[in-house]
């Protein structure tokens, strides 16, 4: 009888230490900038069509120490998983300094419809070997149907 | 002395009352108007998409959140439902008045519906949604029927035949929407969507 309560709690420990990040609780992967500073992301989702949804992210400002250039940015759609929804990088040559604000591209980026999310700026300047973590979203969800 | 306290403790109870209902003075908006998040104009319409969909558009807007205060969220509806969720950065969420940009598409909307768009934003002393503003669009009628694809006026078995003949065999464009099952293309998908529909009880075009 104690063998099975024990292997109960086991079950259950296991299941609630192996369960997956929620949407519902924002844990970006990457840790927080160090050189590149926090820039804000603010974004969400809305309906285009019938069973397509786009990500809409506001226009961001990366922020770089001195003496270090931007090489590369990325957006990652968080579920349950990051799945990257923008990957850029700068010129090899002449990457730049300071201040940069990327445009937008044209027409938003692909979401899946009913799906909760949030999103996820992550940064790495020239004297990083990883991607750091610039801001986080709130978590919303894309609309199901068409209204 | 006892009479004045019940009183007193009557007024109290009654400002705290309508303190605490704020929608009881804000006409016929679905969520309450807001103490923090000021009004936000929101100016839109509805143009047609394709020959049979159609997109609402919202001018870009400005949100005013009081000193104190950052705003957390903002929604766009459509008749109540929600076409547009935004969420603000957990870590810097904006200060003062803040003017999302506007999205790149528009929001899917069915042609030959009149929706009430409602603006809704919410800050950091708010615990639910407040609208903001909202506004009226009607939209265009349909040129042609989703799934009337060529445009007869009718969706029945012509159509498939039409869509075939213009995938595989270089036959003319879809005079109506091609795109029967939403996906945003024409492919072999919407001819067995249509066919799935007019013979095997399957859904509606969409």
């Amino acid at each position: 009888m104690n063998r099975i309560l024990v292997l109960l709690v086991l079950a259950v420990a296991l299941m609630v230490s192996g369960a997956p990040v929620s949407a519902q609780e924002p844990q970006a992967g990457p840790p927080n900038a160090a050189t590149i500073f926090a820039s804000p992301i603010h974004g969400g989702c809305y309906i285009v069509g019938p069973n397509q949804c786009r990500f809409h992210a506001d226009p961001f400002l990366i922020n770089i120490s001195s003496g270090v250039h931007l090489v590369a940015f990325r957006i990652v759609a968080y579920t349950t998983l990051g799945t990257t929804i923008y990957d850029f990088r700068t010129d090899v040559s002449n990457p730049p300094a300071g201040n940069y604000t990327p445009s937008l591209p044209a027409e938003d980026y692909a979401a899946r419809c009913g799906v909760t999310y949030y999103l996820n700026l992550q940064g790495k300047d020239d004297s990083n070997v990883n991607y750091y973590s610039l801001g986080v979203t709130g978590t919303f969800t894309c609309p199901a149907a068409v209204p | 002395m006892r009479t004045g306290q019940g009183f007193r403790a009557f007024g109290v109870a009654l400002a705290t009352a309508l303190l605490l209902q704020p929608s009881a003075f804000a006409g016929t908006a679905t969520t309450p108007m807001q103490p923090n998040v000021f009004a936000s104009p929101i100016h839109a319409g509805c143009k047609t998409f394709t020959a049979s969909r159609c997109q609402v558009w919202a001018d870009p807007f400005t949100i005013s959140v009081a000193a104190g205060n950052r705003l957390t969220a903002l929604r766009i509806t459509l008749n109540g439902v929600t076409a547009y969720d935004y969420k603000t950065d957990l870590s810097n969420p904006p200060v003062g008045n803040y003017t999302p940009s506007p999205v790149k598409l528009g929001f899917a909307a069915r042609c030959g519906v009149t929706y009430t768009v409602n603006l809704q934003g919410r800050d950091s002393g708010d615990a639910t949604f407040l609208s903001l503003g909202s506004t009226t669009v009607a939209c265009p009628a349909p040129t042609y029927l989703i799934g009337d694809v060529n445009g007869d006026g009718v969706v029945n078995v012509s159509d498939v035949f039409y869509l075939i003949n213009f995938l595989f065999a270089g036959g003319p464009e879809p005079i109506g929407d091609g795109d029967v099952n939403g996906s945003g293309d024409v492919t072999v998908s919407d001819v067995f969507y249509l066919v799935n529909d007019l013979f095997a009880g399957g859904p509606a075009p969409v």
